[in-house]
């Protein structure tokens, strides 16, 4: 499943501990998301969890057929 | 500022031991350590310094024990309380729930009728607050047993092992009772489960009783309704504190024919834990005027209707009872109580009707029963019938005297 298929609903931050955030897809089933978990398609990993946005980072291949870091990111709240 | 005053007040309460500790001699050493540790707990000096200009005292192992000691309450007390913050924007309640899961490392169960979704952000709480939140935002209750904890609907009544037991409940509507309740249950984690009344019966006659009861259900569910009767019966001997319980039996002796002696002797017991259950009183009268003890029956019945929180049944029941004995009025002022507290029934008209026909004021009789006629497809074809019959007969009688005049 591709991340554009998740909407981040919740994030908990725990201090010293590693944050939880929370995603859901579209027939309301959570995945619970941690740093250094995967997401989605192309290799992509959660590498960031902040208080209002998760940041997943994907590798895609360039024109030249290098792979490519590439950032996405999850926003809790999209409308605003 | 603080730190210092503190070390100035805590070398002065040294001061003051060492006067001591000098003018009782050596054998006080004891006492005096045993003072210094409850210093340093209080004061949290730095171990050095509370040793030294101290020969006296082996304070210096000492001060490093409480030390050790406060470092280890403080980490679990961080354990306890760490505090988190969290977002939720439009998540579904089971995914919270599972996430809370997650965070406090606890097992948690939700009943399957909890759903919505939910949005709030509260920052630097202890969970156990979010978890509160949560279950009065959306009306939950929980339960806290053996690492897990169970959430359900407030309205819902769960069972788990023995901490609540099985009410009267069936074919009675039991009003609110005084609740029976298990020992109050533990509080943990800052969790608190709602705070139980202490009760007369001890545990185990709760837990017997329970199990009863549990058996009767299935008995009453199955159709065994003898059965299911001394079942709650002996339920309601083991425990006579219980009115509800009692009162159940009540209502099903009475459902039975020849069992009224029994219904009245257990609604008297419900009446005693209660004296002013209207509902027992009800149960009562119901019984003693079919044992024809009219007199008896009027006292219990007055003393039903005189609750303020009386219910349409009791109402109805001294209605039909004061028709039945002839006192029309008395019937036509209850029925007049009912219409003010309660929506009305077809059984309500037809017996306002049939006492105004008894009283001989035939108009509002008339009008009374034309109102069961035309009351819609909620009245049952029998209750229009007996009125369209009733028209006639009256219809006929007018006529009768009209001609006779």
């Amino acid at each position: 499943m591709d991340v554009g298929q998740l909407t981040l609903v919740g994030i908990v931050m725990m201090g010293q501990k590693a944050s939880i955030a929370v995603a859901q897809d579209s027939a309301g089933f959570g995945y619970m998301l941690r740093v250094g978990d995967r997401i989605g398609l192309h290799g992509g990993r959660v590498t960031k969890i902040l208080p209002d946005r998760v940041i997943v980072t994907e590798k895609v291949e360039d024109i030249q057929g290098s792979l490519v870091p590439r950032k996405r990111v999850l926003l809790l709240h999209p409308e605003e | 500022m603080r730190y210092q005053r503190t070390i100035l007040i805590f070398l002065a309460i040294l001061l003051l031991l060492v006067f001591r500790g000098t003018a009782h001699c050596s054998k006080d050493t004891f006492t005096v350590e045993h003072w210094l540790t409850e210093l340093q707990k209080r004061t949290q000096a730095k171990p050095g310094k509370s040793s030294s200009g101290q020969p006296l005292l082996s304070a210096k192992h000492n001060a490093k024990e409480t030390n050790e000691t406060r470092k280890i309450s403080r980490r679990k007390d961080q354990k306890r309380i760490q505090k988190i913050s969290v977002d939720f924007y439009k998540i579904d309640l089971h995914n919270v729930f599972r996430l809370l899961g997650q965070v406090s490392g606890k097992n948690i169960v939700v009943d399957e009728s909890v759903k919505g979704t939910l949005t709030l952000a509260l920052k630097d709480v202890p969970w156990t607050f979010v978890l509160d939140v949560i279950k009065s935002l959306k009306g939950l209750s929980s339960i806290e047993r053996q690492n897990t904890i169970m959430i359900f609907p407030s309205s819902k009544e769960v069972e788990w092992g023995a901490s609540k037991v099985l009410e009267g409940e069936g074919a009675l509507e039991v009003n609110e009772a005084p609740e029976p309740k298990g020992p109050a249950m533990k509080k943990e984690a800052g969790l608190v489960v709602k705070g139980r009344q202490p009760f007369k019966v001890s545990f185990d006659i709760i837990e017997k009783v329970q199990a009863i009861l549990k058996k009767a259900k299935k008995k009453e569910e199955s159709g065994d309704i003898n059965g299911a009767l001394s079942l709650y019966q002996k339920a309601s001997d083991m425990w006579p504190d219980n009115a509800a319980l009692a009162k159940k039996v009540a209502a099903m002796a009475l459902g039975r024919t020849n069992e009224e002696l029994m219904a009245f002797n257990y609604a008297k017991q419900a009446l005693r834990v209660n004296q002013s259950d209207s509902e027992a009183a009800s149960l009562a009268a119901v019984a003693l005027a079919r044992m024809g003890m009219s007199q008896k029956a009027v006292k219990f019945f007055e003393r039903a209707v005189s609750s303020p929180d009386v219910d349409y049944e009791t109402l109805y029941n001294y209605a039909v009872f004061t028709f039945s004995n002839g006192l029309y009025r008395e019937t036509l002022r209850l029925l007049n109580r009912i219409e003010a507290n309660f929506p009305v029934t077809a059984d309500c008209l037809l017996l306002k009707a049939r006492a105004y026909e008894a009283l001989n004021y035939m108009d509002q009789a008339i009008s009374a029963y034309t109102a069961v006629l035309n009351g819609g497809d909620s009245i049952s074809f029998n209750a229009k019938e007996f009125a369209r019959t009733r028209l006639k007969e009256i219809a006929k009688r007018v006529d009768r005297t009209h001609t006779g005049k």
